[in-house]
């Protein structure tokens, strides 16, 4: 390049939006100019310095108001300020911390431990989200796998309902296979995953990978479960793939209401 | 499923397709927005009222990517925030009052975590001190990581306007941090060492 690169090239360069000959010319001119390779690793640490800003979860739901009446296509009331529509709330998001159980694999509690959750409050503040029914060790122990890392969320307006997700540890390798165990309690159709409205993703900083839908392995109580395998080094994820993940289920709930039940776990990879 | 099956459905008008794009996209737009207004509580609002308003006119959405149409509601009420005068949040520190997305690990070290607070500070007042069509830019960019493409969608300008933007946005951020060398001493380098 024969001329310095501008600050808009520098900047596009740091974002991979710089193609063709003018990459060349930029990398051509950059490797020989050390005033040029200054500002660019300026403005890189810059880029990592807002990046470290953490993602949050929002404290509240986010809801999309039920019709005036029922059965009535395309007519949607608005609510009155969305703080207001508590009882008009069709999205349900509880996300709530797991728990070890007890002679599991061995996962630090603090990789288990730090999870999204409230999320039921109004106006800022947070309702306290109903306990999930405990349930026994057996719900986590199938097939000589025991889910030591897990969580439940129960539907707030529909006790029997509870969503719970489960992994075999809470730490893999890049390379390693981590297996999942969701239950539907409430549902007692023996349809598929998807069918039932259940999606498994593994998210990190907002965005993540939709997983194969797991299948139907058992039952639990009448409930179906559900059980995946799935190969880390074979999912798309962003590279260093290496961190810590949200495993995240979500269930639409079959009756029609579009409510959503939602729990998630702690994953960590290690390695490269 | 992707997004368009959810937008297909959700036009047809099936909530439980809409409630699954807000499951999908509720944290990137709610982070979007507190990026942008830096309050919360305001944050939440226009989250809330972006996929209000989206489920409202997702029969009018036709070929445009479910996604860039969502963020550009959501950011017009971020400037509509500005219009009416709102000044920009003050955020405490992430650690006191944010539910933190993907961090597993809590820092072990209490002077490490001040510190990391500390720079989240400082890195909030640069990103509030732009002025909103840099401060949009930028957000989308490395907040969301949208491309440059993408972002020149939601914002409604060219290519080359986009890339000026997150550039002297970028050299903004930096000309902030570079006030505080102790907490950023990598950024601490002469962006215009040539003078743009």
């Amino acid at each position: 390049m024969a001329t310095e690169p501008t600050l808009e090239q520098l900047s596009a360069y740091v974002d991979g939006e710089v193609d063709g000959p003018a990459r060349s010319d930029l990398e051509s001119h950059v490797a020989t100019c050390s005033s040029c390779r200054e500002r660019l690793e300026g403005i890189r640490q810059t880029v990592a310095a807002i990046r470290a800003l953490p993602m949050e979860a929002p404290s509240r739901t986010f809801s999309i108001p039920v019709p005036q009446r029922a059965g009535a296509p395309f007519r949607w009331v608005r609510a009155a300020g969305w703080a207001g529509s508590a009882a008009a709330a069709v999205l349900v998001i509880a996300l709530v911390g797991t728990r070890l159980l007890g002679g599991g694999p061995s996962t630090t509690a603090s990789s288990t431990s730090s999870h999204i959750s409230g999320g039921l409050g109004q106006g800022g503040e947070q309702a306290a989200a109903p306990a999930p029914a405990a349930l026994d060790k057996q719900a986590y122990a199938q097939g000589g796998t025991v889910f030591s890392n897990h969580a439940a969320v129960q539907d707030r307006a529909q006790a029997s309902r509870q969503l719970s997700v489960a992994a075999d540890a809470g730490s893999y390798p890049t390379s390693g296979v981590m297996r999942v165990s969701v239950i539907l309690q409430g549902s007692s159709s023996s349809a598929g995953a998807a069918s039932q409205g259940l999606r498994l993703m593994l998210m990190q900083g907002g965005s993540g990978v939709v997983l194969a839908d797991p299948v139907g392995a058992s039952s639990y109580n009448g409930a179906p479960v559900f059980s995946g395998s799935y190969r880390l080094g074979d999912l798309a994820l962003a590279q260093p793939k290496a961190g810590d993940y949200q495993l995240v289920a979500t269930w639409v709930t079959p009756d029609g209401s579009g409510q959503v039940l939602q729990a998630s776990i702690t994953i960590r990879l290690t390695g490269n | 499923m992707d997004d368009r099956d959810l937008v297909g459905r959700a036009r047809q008008g099936d909530r439980e397709a809409f409630s699954q794009l807000i499951v999908q996209y509720q944290v990137p737009l709610y982070n979007m927005a507190l990026r942008m207004v830096g309050s919360r509580e305001d944050a939440a609002d226009i989250t809330q009222e972006a996929f209000l308003r989206g489920w409202e006119k997702i029969r009018s959405l036709r070929d445009a990517p479910f996604k860039s149409w969502l963020f550009q509601i959501a950011v017009n009420l971020c400037y509509d925030h500005f219009r009416r005068g709102r000044r920009y949040g003050v955020m405490p520190d992430e650690e006191q009052g944010g539910k933190i997305v993907g961090l597993g690990l809590a820092m072990p070290d209490p002077q490490e975590r001040a510190e990391a607070n500390e720079r989240g500070r400082v890195v909030r007042e640069s990103i509030e001190a732009l002025d909103p069509d840099m401060r949009t830019a930028l957000v989308l960019r490395d907040i969301n990581g949208m491309a440059y493409q993408e972002i020149a969608r939601i914002a409604g300008v060219p290519l080359g306007t986009v890339k000026s933007r997150i550039a002297r946005a970028r050299a903004q951020v930096q000309e902030h941090l570079q006030r505080n060398p102790d907490l950023f001493p990598g950024a601490a380098r002469r962006e215009d060492a040539h003078g743009d």
